[in-house]
């Protein structure tokens, strides 16, 4: 029975405990390559009437003068209480800088990821039932397209056609349902791409099958098996992928954002290492890191829920304590 | 360009309020538009428009004395808080919440503080207020603007409930100046800490700011001059210049800033206006100072500056937008010395200084420069280095944003390895006085990324600043000026970079500011 529950805590303690050892790793990083980068904050906060004088006031009051490994010790203690320091530039705490701009960037990356999925799914199933066909080789057209648009470019196209010319669309900034379509379209863009060939090779794959062909054997119309038998195994290697890309999507999308003004993560995140406002920096790349571990974590999760073979090896083996 | 003369915005409490506001404001603004004392840039009734404006990049406070960001900031600290004094278009000081102000000695400046005003959460406004706001310069959490208070504000003293003296603790001559560039204006017991709703006495009151995304600020409905122009103001950061000019001429916004020269095209064909001035900062190259090399020859300093083609630059790069460069800095600012040596493009005259410093091959440097810090800066050291190249100094191009540039040129100044050569930079003179304009070659300055020591030109400063008499601080400055651009020749000036916005139907005919600074009124 406790070997039962150990295990059972094992299979949700072990992830969690790797997603920290991320995090550590990832806040360490960030922390020493900006310090060691060419420039501080301080210039920008000062000013042209400022003396050397000033500077070294200030660079002492926010504890630059202090070595490296002793800054990135103090501001270690401080994360695991959960205090992220000031943002130098927004003199504020960094957290909340952060936690305000979140929401622009759950929005975007929220819509983004619906309209990707509602989009390459569909098209990840027909370019598979009907490989090598006429719609296969439209879409590979399209995937092609999607992927090597530059968002930068595909953003100011979208804004030339649908703002400019046809007057349908806001060009940028956030405010009504109309001003998230252009950057949540741009930023879908690339994820179509990678979703619809992710599924189309899983399904090649799962339409192989025995099952399948038994499924017809058995008499079963041809779409309840593509969608119900092939597309429900196939799920498992795009559930993967879209936590992937969901915690690229959320990390803040830097150049969509700047395309489109969008006061998100991206832009946040932007500044704050233009204007070397190390706090808020390290702020922003711990909070995405913990995305995009999280999405990770959570797509493992339902890949394994959903896969009756995956859950119940996993825990099975773990029983029988084969390990 | 536009002709329109500017209109002072006039006490409306004379008249009858409400619904006749309009046509006497109308009537007003023609009987007093002759008197041309601008504040405002626009000859514009009040009426229930919404202005809005698109800027590249907001800064991310909202307190007056923490302003580290781009002109749209101090536009912002206007709108709030309003100032004592404060430039007309023409550069002249005006009168604002300081009706009046005299000048005692180097030490003291007495102002008269405007009676019967009101902060946006209805609390009076008085002397108390006024010695608060400066005396905030002075606290370490102070930054940017501020800096230029610490240098010489001791205190302000209450003379009486209408009038106020600034005390100075090292004689200062540059006060009134100064106080004309600021707005600051905030009640008793502001902090500094979690400031997040900004109240003062300005024509605009805060709504909502959305850091990178916009202020929204409304009309105050009690301010103390005229009825403001606009019934609210969205300030939107659109940092990318193409979404930015996209947003123009899809007719989203009233008032796009920093317009390309190649854009001007577009924003005409899309029914809109283009506005420019000739704005107070300086496009100029640098020499490195510190460490041996060609550049501390004179005339190979000289032989730069007659190597390149001026005019050139203005008409391609700034379509012909950009003013002269004849001296350190702009002819718009006091006591400009308008007979300087005029260095015209000569290029076989670049190749006999340089043959008789000893390099008649010419030579090889680095040349450091910013991409997109300044208008067109990449463009223009692109095409420098090319005009060098013809007389035989072969400049590499090394380009850095702008912190990291700041990093190398003051590392390569204090360890003296001399590894840049030269460098593009851009200064400005941020308020109506020659005092600030030369940051940029003051020893001690972080901004003289040159090195640049000239004892003479140092003790010249620090008597410009304590001297009264016109004449003679003409003279101090008329000196100061030829020591950089030819005794010395270590100014090198572009050209002063154009200021070019555009604007919608709305805003027909606006002038804009040297400072860039928008007061919308």
């Amino acid at each position: 029975m406790t070997r039962d529950l150990l295990s059972r805590a094992t299979l949700v303690l072990r992830p969690i405990l790797k997603a920290l050892l991320v995090m550590l790793g990832v806040l360490v990083l960030v922390f020493t390559i900006m310090r060691f980068a060419p420039g501080d904050p301080i210039s920008t906060l000062l000013g042209e009437g400022a003396s050397n004088q000033d500077y070294n006031v200030a660079r002492q009051r926010l504890g630059l003068d202090l070595p490296v490994w002793k800054q990135l010790f103090q501001y270690l203690t401080n994360v695991a209480t959960g205090d992220f320091g000031m943002s130098i530039v927004h003199r504020r705490p960094a957290i909340d800088v952060v936690l305000q701009a979140f929401p622009a960037t759950m929005l975007l990356g929220s819509v983004a990821f619906a309209i990707a999925v509602m989009l390459a799914v569909p098209m990840g199933i027909a370019s598979a039932v009907w490989r090598e066909e006429t719609a296969d080789r439209v879409i590979g057209i399209f995937v092609l397209i999607a992927q090597t648009v530059p968002p930068f470019w595909g953003g100011i196209m979208l804004i030339h056609i649908f703002s400019l010319n046809l007057h349908l669309l806001p060009t940028s900034g956030t405010g009504s349902w109309q001003h998230i379509i252009l950057p949540a379209v741009t930023l879908a863009l690339y994820q179509v791409a990678t979703i619809i060939r992710t599924l189309r090779s899983s399904m090649l794959e799962v339409l192989k099958e025995d099952y399948i062909r038994t499924a017809r054997a058995k008499g079963l119309g041809r779409w309840r098996i593509i969608l119900r038998h092939g597309l429900g195994n196939a799920l498992g290697p795009v559930i993967t992928i879209l936590g992937l890309q969901l915690g690229a999507m959320f990390s803040g999308a830097i150049v969509t954002e700047a395309v489109f003004a969008w006061p998100g993560l991206g832009s946040l995140g932007l500044g704050a290492l233009l204007t070397r406002d190390y706090t808020l920096a390290q702020a922003v790349v711990a909070f995405t890191a913990m995305l995009v571990v999280a999405f990770n974590l959570l797509a493992d999760a339902l890949v394994s829920f959903i896969d009756p073979r995956i859950r119940d090896s996993a825990l099975s083996s773990r029983n029988a304590g084969g390990r | 360009m536009t002709t329109d003369i500017p209109v002072d915005p006039i006490d409306e409490t004379a008249f009858t309020s409400t619904p006749s506001r309009r046509q006497f404001g109308r009537m007003a603004a023609g009987i007093f538009g002759t008197l041309a004392l601008g504040n405002s840039q626009h000859a514009f009734a009040a009426g229930d428009e919404t202005l809005i404006c698109a800027h590249p990049a907001i800064g991310p406070s909202r307190h007056p004395w923490q302003q580290a960001g781009g002109p749209v900031d101090y536009t912002l600290c206007f709108m709030f808080f309003d100032s004592l004094l404060s430039y007309d278009i023409d550069g002249r000081i005006i009168p604002r919440l300081a009706e009046s102000y005299e000048v005692r000695s180097l030490e003291r400046v007495r102002l008269k503080i405007r009676q019967g005003v009101r902060f946006h959460d209805g609390r009076p406004f008085g002397v108390e207020d006024v010695k608060y706001s400066l005396e905030q310069t002075l606290s370490p959490e102070a930054t940017f603007q501020a800096s230029y208070y610490k240098r010489w504000l001791d205190r302000v003293e209450i003379i009486d409930n209408q009038t106020v003296e600034t005390v100075a603790k090292t004689p200062y001559r540059v006060v009134p100046e100064l106080m004309a560039y600021s707005s600051f204006l905030m009640p008793v017991g502001t902090e500094f800490k979690n400031y997040t709703k900004p109240i003062g006495v300005g024509p605009y009151r805060f709504v909502e700011f959305v850091p990178n995304g916009r202020v929204v600020a409304e009309r105050n409905e009690d301010y103390w001059g005229a009825k403001p122009q606009f019934k609210s103001i969205v300030i939107r950061q659109i940092p990318q210049n193409a979404t930015r000019l996209s947003a123009l001429a899809a007719g989203e916004v009233d008032f796009a800033e920093n317009i390309g020269v190649e854009d001007i095209d577009i924003v005409k064909k899309s029914g809109r206006e283009v506005a420019f001035v000739d704005g107070n900062r300086l496009l100029n190259i640098g020499f490195n100072r510190t460490a041996e090399g060609p550049f501390q020859d004179l005339r190979v300093r000289q032989a730069v500056h007659y190597a390149i083609d001026k005019a050139a630059i203005r008409e391609s790069i700034y379509g012909g937008m950009a003013l002269p460069a004849e001296g350190p800095y702009s002819p718009k600012i006091p006591y400009y010395k308008p007979d300087l040596l005029r260095y015209e493009y000569n290029r076989d005259k670049a190749k006999a200084l340089l043959a008789q410093a000893g390099f008649p091959k010419g030579f090889e440097t680095t040349f450091v420069t910013t991409n997109n810090r300044y208008l067109k800066d990449l463009e223009v050291a692109q095409v420098v280095a090319g005009m060098l190249q013809d007389v035989g100094i072969k400049a590499n191009l090394h380009v850095s944003d702008f912190i990291t540039y700041q990093q190398e040129l003051r590392e390569d100044r204090d360890n003296k390895t001399g590894k840049y050569g030269m460098f593009l930079s851009g200064w400005g003179t941020p308020y109506s006085d020659p005092d600030p304009a030369f940051g940029s070659w003051e020893v001690g300055s972080r901004w003289n990324f040159a090195g640049f020591n000239s004892p003479r030109m140092m003790e010249l400063l620090a008597k410009g600043r304590v001297t009264l008499d016109k004449d003679e601080v003409r003279k101090i400055y008329g000196e100061i000026q030829e020591i950089l651009w030819q005794t010395e020749a270590q100014c090198l000036g572009i050209c002063f970079l154009p200021y070019i916005v555009g604007v919608s139907k709305k805003l027909s005919g606006i002038k804009l500011r040297s400072d860039e600074i928008q007061h919308w009124t």
